[in-house]
């Protein structure tokens, strides 16, 4: 064999040798375990990242009054992370963040626009019959977890979650007339007339004011936007029997 | 070239000389298989491919066939499926940047086509306050609409996906399960896929230079959780499972709709399945 052919036969020979062993150093052990790609890539995706969402039944775990709240009430199919955002690992990686512009969070599905399904319940915000001069959040009447205002469950004030070693109010028996005339009072008062947290708290106020108060809210000597409209039917009567109601309830 | 000029004068012809060159890169690959074994192990000589069942105790690839249904006459176009997704998977929160999104389809009275807007348009991002919060404006509240719909997007997970046929370096490929999946670490970053998808379903990350799109929340699916835009999706217009369960929310949507899919004349074979699509959409 003539000296340049052998030459140019080693000469391919280190080159082939060279090309398998950098393919074998270069290529991924699992690459071709499941097909024409790196089956690790499959594992590690599969694996990571840690589940942001988590799911109603994760909340559900510490949060079972207003789970149930939720459950029964028409946003249902709406799950607490689609407002609260993701759970990640609270309570442990800290506080879940409480939404602030209801006006904007609430809108962002039902605002009225071309578009959306007729049987998305939507509102006009200039037009919803909200009795504001401006702007309120939306909280201020409705619950977020059951909304519906005079739904099956009623108006239903949030949850205000108490300890457990709270004292139990026990409930107070009503007259259907005292149901219908404090059924605007408790989604913000509190059906126990205690829920300072969202407005003032009522139980065991002195009668002669609560009496004042409502009759001032009626004139509009006193201005607030929601009192001033629930307050504008109310006969002298009916004053007179929701202060003593309230009056009459144990206070916090 | 004297070899195939004057064969006869030379000392080796042309079919000595391929003869010995044959003999000499057999001898060369022999030198090279104990190398050369893994791989040669896991060649596909007879066409098929090799399938074992996924490397983890708790799920079986095999079992499972996933699929995605969107129903476009639910969705309200609420975008909540749109920041689950980022917050998910850590998708950059601007505006242009995303894995999936919704279209709204506008046709005002008068007009022929249809006006088509998405959460990154200037007049959107607006109303939203910032390229992290998505929502849409209610510009054509005014305007005299005859008909108006939202439809979600996002990676089809094709049965012939076209991203995968053109990865140059084996870094997106298809699942046993159904899912088109890209590995970050074999990706180069020349983009040729994002170029490739019919739908527009991928991006590219600018700041890992790789490409990236929607993986059905592989770690979630994985896992017998739910993708995280159907999760949070408040009016089920966004449907997920099993197409091997009959009983599944996907396979029940199938067979209870006429579905279609996006771009079937591309023989991409997506499956996500869409109830509610107009002539406008592709």
């Amino acid at each position: 064999m003539p000296a340049h052919i052998f030459r140019l036969l080693l000469l391919l020979a280190t080159f082939l040798i060279l090309a398998v062993l950098a393919r074998n150093y270069v290529l991924d052990p699992s690459y071709y375990q499941f097909g024409d790609y790196r089956g690790d890539a499959v594992v590690e995706m599969a694996a990571n990242p840690a589940p942001s969402f988590r799911g109603p039944d994760y909340c559900q775990a510490c949060h079972s009054q207003r789970h149930a709240q939720w459950t029964a009430g028409a946003h249902q199919g709406v799950k607490c992370e689609v407002c609260h955002g993701a759970a990640r690992e609270h309570p442990v990686d800290g506080t879940m963040p409480k939404p602030a512009d209801t006006i904007k969070l609430c809108t962002v599905c039902h605002e009225a626009m071309p578009g959306r399904p007729a049987a998305q319940p939507q509102i006009v915000i200039e037009e919803h019959p909200v009795p504001h001069d401006g702007p309120i959040q939306c909280l201020t009447c409705h619950n977020p977890h059951s909304p519906k205002l005079g739904g099956p469950e009623g108006p239903v004030a949030p949850v205000v979650e108490t300890p457990a070693t709270a004292v139990t109010v026990a409930p107070v028996l009503m007259s259907p007339r005292l149901v219908s005339l404090t059924t605007p009072c408790t989604p913000c008062h509190g059906a126990d007339g205690r829920n300072a947290a969202m407005s003032a708290a009522l139980a065991g106020s002195d009668r002669a004011l609560l009496v004042r108060k409502l009759q001032e809210y009626r004139s509009g000597a006193l201005e607030h936007a929601v009192m001033n409209a629930v307050t504008k039917s109310l006969s002298d009567d009916d004053i007179a029997d929701l202060a003593e109601h309230y009056a009459s309830l144990p206070g916090g | 070239m004297s070899v195939t000029q004057d064969s006869k004068k030379d000392k080796i012809g042309r079919r000595d000389f391929l003869r010995v060159s044959a003999k000499a890169l057999a001898g060369a690959v022999g030198g090279g298989a104990v190398f050369a074994e893994s791989v040669a192990q896991n060649e596909h000589t007879d066409g098929t491919k090799a399938s074992t069942s996924f490397p983890t105790e708790d799920y079986d690839w095999t079992e499972h066939r996933w699929a995605y249904g969107i129903d476009a006459t639910r969705c309200i176009g609420c975008l909540r499926c749109v920041e689950a997704c980022k917050t998910e998977n850590g998708v950059k929160k601007d505006a242009h940047h995303f894995r999936t999104w919704v279209e709204r389809y506008v046709y005002v009275e008068g007009e022929e086509r249809a006006r088509v807007d998405s959460h990154h348009d200037p007049q959107n991002i607006a109303a939203s306050g910032s390229e992290g919060e998505y929502r849409f404006d209610n510009r054509y509240k005014d305007e005299k609409v005859t008909k108006a719909f939202f439809v979600p997007k996002m990676c089809n997970q094709c049965q012939h996906p076209s991203c995968v046929q053109v990865c140059p370096v084996g870094a997106t490929f298809r699942t046993e399960d159904g899912v088109v999946l890209i590995d970050k670490e074999y990706c180069i970053g020349c983009e040729y896929c994002v170029q490739a998808c019919p739908y527009g379903a991928r991006f590219f990350d600018e700041e890992t230079r790789t490409s990236d799109k929607c993986t059905w929340c592989y770690h979630r699916i994985t896992k017998g959780l739910l993708p995280a835009c159907v999760e949070v999706c408040p009016v089920e217009a966004r449907i997920f499972g099993d197409l091997n369960d009959p009983s599944s929310p996907v396979s029940k949507f199938i067979h209870e709709n006429r579905v279609h899919v996006l771009k079937p004349e591309t023989g991409n074979a997506p499956t996500c399945f869409y109830v509610g699509l107009d002539k406008e959409v592709s």
